[in-house]
């Protein structure tokens, strides 16, 4: 502050523009850091809204107070300060420190490499994926994580910049606006009083920050205050919110336990008759019908049985392929065989599949596996509406070669052998009564399946919900039960005899319809015990008698015993072989991308404010000129998004809004099917059955009894049918029409057309 | 709510369909008259043909008694005819010594008002009170008519001689009004060839069942419109009554007409829904008589309103 004769200056408020800044420069410059500290982590905290979870905002509020503490460093270096090149250390800062942060793995000795920066590429690809495969509020994944760091990082630098730099809070002020776009468009209903507070707060300390620098010369105690602030929001924030179902991150590389949904707890209530809604269909020319595994359970405690827990791969990715399953022998038969599935009613962290899947096409790739039981397992996504085609190995060992598999090396099957104290002894003297005479490990378990099918037993829902040792003692006392008791009793048995047993749970084959054609009901879940044979793996029974799962297993029934006892060399090494580590090869995508940052390009030119000026204003420049089009993307997701009904009318709305897009003319109106025939006549054949699908669905739901069960497009199916009209639809616009409709979307502003006269 | 299933539908589809083709034998190359006349009968309305002489107006109201074998009578609307000669009278019998009703020619399923705008406007207000009743009252006591009822009436253009103007108010009443028009060069040579000889009528088989037909005008009821369907019927309604260029616009009685036309065009694409596609199909036969042109009463003139007017108004 020049010294004027007449200013009382302590109370005048520094007038707006100039003249002043030699003198605030010299009194408080990490005044102007700390309040871009703390806009920008009140910023992010009204980014919360979008996210289910708060893992995201440790690693973005490090990021932020990375880039202003080497700031504030850097421009207390006179030298640095004069020329405004504390931008370009903080660039260099916030590269490092985004790799650090996102692919800590990826840095080995602690320096970026080509392949940290890969990753960090590939993570932001796959947030960006995430962007079109969630809905807010999601769980924030690696890849959400990344771009908020990268995307947050960058914006501090760009305010720190102006506010230090340039004295222009008010552009930073706009720029902080920019970021609370994101949840109001994205997240518009989740948004909480505080998110509105945190961002006002933002604001208001962003403008006073001039203010600040002045005022606080004389308030050391205040800039302390300001810092512990910054300090208590970045920690103490997450905690004192609302908890918002806390779902543990999965960092990339680290493994973890997952939470699995048990569904063998849920058979039950599934089985009741009066569920009959179709779960999904598909198509296979598989003559044995397997049965659908979601997963398999063999962690049992005498009350439940649970899945195993397992280390999750985020590498072991489905789509990748499958490893062959443990403990098959070379020469065991094995068919290759493919099912395509369509998920209809169907909200599982499992996806449905026979075994044993080697491939899987169609699906995201956040469906990974556990080489343990070859389970496909959902890092956070359901099976909802999924549509894949699953290559699988049928394995179809012969009676023969399962009559001489030798027992097991019990320390390694531990926990599929494994029977709680108290599960009550007359599991394992029934078992040795019905095995009694039996020859080996198959006959023993053949004898067994046979028992549970005779007439003995009777096929019943009456029997309780459980396959606990009291219940499984129960039900062979009664001999009343379903599946779970017949697979449970089976596996138990099994165990106390020294075999290996687990229960897959899932489906029947279902109902054919003909032509390959299957339709599984969800009152036709089911459940099978697993049995481990030296050279033929994990192979299936089939003791519940009664219809619904159909015939056993032809490798489980007698009658074709002796046929064949050509098969004596086994191959037990097989067995003992670890499992291929699929993260190892699987790794290599990932780092394919150019190992290039773009924060790090940055040119040296000369490092006067004006060249940042300059910067700053392009990049502002850009990101308004990206508002636009942002904007439209957000819209579409939000019409793309949503339940049936609102996916239904909204790509008639999203196809409305690309034709005005494209200046084309769109006429209100016309009815649905005269827009129709309009469009389908420039579409391919498949792409004219989606639209088929969707008219038949709106019509349905505007002017009908509502949707039709099952006949609703899928998000998928929406987004290509809209992907397809604009593709036909910008063949008819010159090039220049083409950038608009993308830059600068007519539909943002423009309604579907005006009446015409 | 509903008792309108799939095979409903089905079933009433099919009757229209052979309907349809065993008119169309009749009237060469006029199915779009042929299905607005089958639209009218199933949504329980009347008819009005208006037409130069001499296209098949007769022929088709005939056709369409014919097909549905029900009774078809005829009248031949005179500037003389009389009330009575169209209802009935009640006669003074000597021997029972009490009134007697004889049914006039109005008692028939199917009746056709041939050239009704020559009757005296009384005459025509008698004919019209049945349509709108589907009663007539004779000296006091009430008679019903026969069920289905259906009144084809055929008017020539206006401007011909000894003609009355059907009042706008009793138009309203008719469903829907279309114009046969004149055939094609092929039909027409067609025409020359068989019916010069032959009565086309007379190959005509009765392909369906008045019972059948009343049973389908119940279940057709059953077809839902949803709100905004409905909505876009009353816009359409508003947009003619605000246009400029009319003066008078559609009626309230003109959407509920509207909408139960729509309702059987729902069935015969196999729908349990109507959509604005139906509503679009019909509205310029179904509006187009219920409004008055500011620039004249002229069929055409009234029908591209309608038309433009369904350019207009935005689709719900």
């Amino acid at each position: 502050m020049t010294a004027t004769a007449h200013a009382p200056a302590p109370q005048q408020p520094a007038p707006p523009h100039s003249h002043e800044s030699g003198g605030a420069e010299t009194v408080a410059p990490w005044v102007a850091a700390i309040a871009t500290a703390v806009a920008m982590t009140l910023a992010a905290v009204s980014v919360s809204a979008v996210f289910a979870d708060w893992a995201w905002f440790t690693p973005t509020v490090v990021m932020i107070l990375l880039v202003v503490v080497s700031g504030a460093l850097l421009r207390a270096v006179p030298a640095i300060r004069a020329t405004g090149s504390a931008v370009l250390g903080q660039c260099l800062v916030g590269v490092v420190g985004a790799l650090y942060l996102c692919v800590p793995s990826a840095m080995p000795f602690g320096l970026p490499t080509p392949v940290a920066f890969g990753e960090l590429f590939s993570l932001l690809g796959q947030g960006v994926d995430d962007i079109y495969s969630t809905i807010a509020p999601a769980p924030s994944t690696p890849g959400f994580t990344a771009i908020l760091v990268v995307g947050i990082g960058l914006i501090t630098i760009l305010i720190d910049g102006l506010v230090s730099d340039l004295r222009a809070p008010k552009m930073g002020g706009i720029l902080l606006l920019l970021i609370w776009v994101i949840p109001v468009i994205v997240a518009g209903p989740q948004l909480q009083w505080f998110h509105f507070a945190a961002i006002g707060l933002a604001f208001v300390v962003l403008m006073l920050s001039r203010y600040l620098a002045q005022r606080v010369r004389r308030a050391a105690a205040f800039s302390v205050l300001a810092g512990a602030l910054a300090l208590l929001l970045g920690v103490g924030l997450p905690l004192v919110l609302p908890p918002v179902d806390q779902r543990p991150q999965q960092p990339l590389g680290t493994p973890e336990d997952i939470t699995v949904v048990n569904p063998f707890l849920d058979l039950h209530a599934d089985l009741d008759p009066s569920n009959d809604d179709v779960v999904l269909t598909y198509s296979s020319d598989d003559p044995l019908a397997p049965p659908l595994r979601l997963t398999s359970v063999s962690a049992f405690d005498g009350t439940t049985w649970m899945p195993e827990p397992f280390d999750i791969d985020p590498f072991a990715v489905a789509v990748d392929g499958m490893p062959r399953p443990e403990g098959v022998a070379a020469d065991t038969p094995v068919v290759e065989r493919t099912a395509e599935i369509a998920v209809q009613g169907l909200d599982e962290q499992h996806l449905p599949s026979p075994y044993s899947p080697a491939t899987v096409d169609g699906v995201e790739r956040r469906w990974i596996y556990d080489p343990s039981t070859l389970t496909i397992v959902g890092n956070g996504v359901l099976s909802t509406d999924a549509q894949y085609t699953i290559g699988y190995r049928s394995i179809e060992p012969t009676p023969a070669q399962l009559a001489q598999a030798q027992p097991v090396d019990a320390e390694q099957f531990e926990s599929t052998l494994a029977l709680p104290n108290d599960v009550p002894e007359v599991i394992g003297q029934t078992a040795e009564e019905v095995t009694a005479g039996s020859e080996n490990q198959w006959e023993a378990a053949v004898a067994l399946q046979d028992w549970l099918r005779s007439d003995e037993f009777e096929y019943s829902l009456d029997a309780p919900a459980d396959a606990s040792g009291s219940a499984l003692e129960d039900f062979l006392r009664d001999r009343r039960g379903y599946c779970v008791q017949f697979s449970g009793a089976m596996t138990a048995m099994a165990r106390s005899l020294g075999i290996p047993a687990r229960i897959g749970v899932g489906f029947t084959a279902g109902t054919p319809t003909g032509d390959g054609e299957y339709e599984v009901r969800m009152n036709q879940a089911h459940a099978w015990p697993e049995l481990y044979f030296e050279g033929a793996g994990w192979v299936r029974f089939e003791p519940t008698p009664g219809g619904p799962a159909g015939d056993p297993p032809p490798w489980t029934t007698e009658g074709s015993a002796g046929e064949d006892e050509a098969q004596e060399t086994e191959a037990p090494e097989e067995e003992s072989s670890p499992q291929p580590t699929p993260g190892a090869e699987e790794s290599a995508p990932q780092e394919t991308q150019a190992p290039e940052a773009a924060e790090d390009g940055e040119p040296t030119g000369a490092g006067v404010p004006l060249w940042l000026a300059v910067a700053g204003g392009v990049v502002l420049l850009l990101l308004l000129l990206a508002v636009p089009a942002l904007l439209r993307l957000l819209t579409r997701r939000s019409r793309l998004s949503g339940d049936d009904a609102a996916r239904t009318e909204g790509v008639w709305e999203e196809i409305a809004a690309s034709t005005i897009d494209a200046g084309l003319p769109w006429d209100r109106s016309r009815t649905l099917r005269d827009q129709h025939e309009r469009i389908a006549a420039d579409l391919e054949p498949d792409d004219v059955r989606l639209l088929d699908q969707a008219t038949e669905a709106a019509e349905a739901l505007r002017y009908g009894d509502g949707i039709p069960e099952g006949t609703a497009l899928s998000g998928h199916e929406a987004a290509r049918l809209v992907q397809r009209v604009r593709a036909t639809q910008s063949k008819e616009i010159g090039p220049w029409s083409r950038v608009r409709a993308v830059v600068l979307p007519r539909s943002l502003t423009q309604r579907p057309q005006a009446p015409r006269t | 709510m509903t008792a309108l299933g799939n095979d409903h539908i089905t079933h009433i589809q099919a009757i229209a369909q052979k309907s349809r083709s065993a008119m169309n034998t009749v009237l060469d190359g006029k199915d779009h008259a042929v299905r607005t006349a089958l639209i009218t009968l199933f949504a329980g309305g009347h008819l009005l043909l208006e037409d130069v002489p001499g296209v098949g107006k007769t022929l088709l109201a005939k056709a369409l008694g014919r097909v549905v074998g029900g009774s078809v009578r005829r009248i031949q609307f005179t500037p003389d005819l009389l009330p009575s000669d169209v209802v009935g009278v009640s006669i003074f019998n000597q021997e029972t010594r009490a009134f007697e009703f004889r049914a006039g020619p109005v008692f028939a399923n199917v009746v056709i008002a041939d050239e009704i705008n020559r009757a005296s406007p009384k005459t025509q207000s008698a004919m019209l009170e049945c349509m709108a009743e589907n009663q007539a009252s004779v000296d006091g006591t009430t008679y019903r008519m026969p069920q289905p009822f259906m009144v084809v009436a055929t008017q020539n253009p206006v401007d011909m001689e000894g003609t009355y103007t059907l009042p706008e108010a009793q138009r309203d009443r008719f469903t829907a009004r279309i114009s046969i028009g004149y055939p094609s060069t092929q039909a027409e040579m067609d025409m020359l060839d068989h019916h010069v000889d032959h009565d086309p009528l007379s190959r005509t088989p009765a392909v369906t069942t008045l019972d059948e037909v009343t049973q389908a005008r119940d279940l057709i009821r059953h077809v839902s419109a949803s709100p905004e369907l409905r909505a876009y019927v009353v816009s359409l309604l508003d947009a003619t009554r605000a246009d400029p260029a009319v003066s008078l616009g559609a009626s309230p009685r003109a959407g509920v007409q509207l909408l139960r036309t729509a309702k059987v065009m729902a069935v015969l694409a196999g729908r349990g829904y109507a959509t604005p596609d139906d509503i679009q199909a019909l509205a310029v036969d179904v509006l187009a008589h219920r409004i008055v042109p500011r620039e004249g009463d002229d069929p055409q003139l009234a029908a591209s309103l309608v038309r433009d007017i369904l350019r207009r108004v935005p689709v719900r």
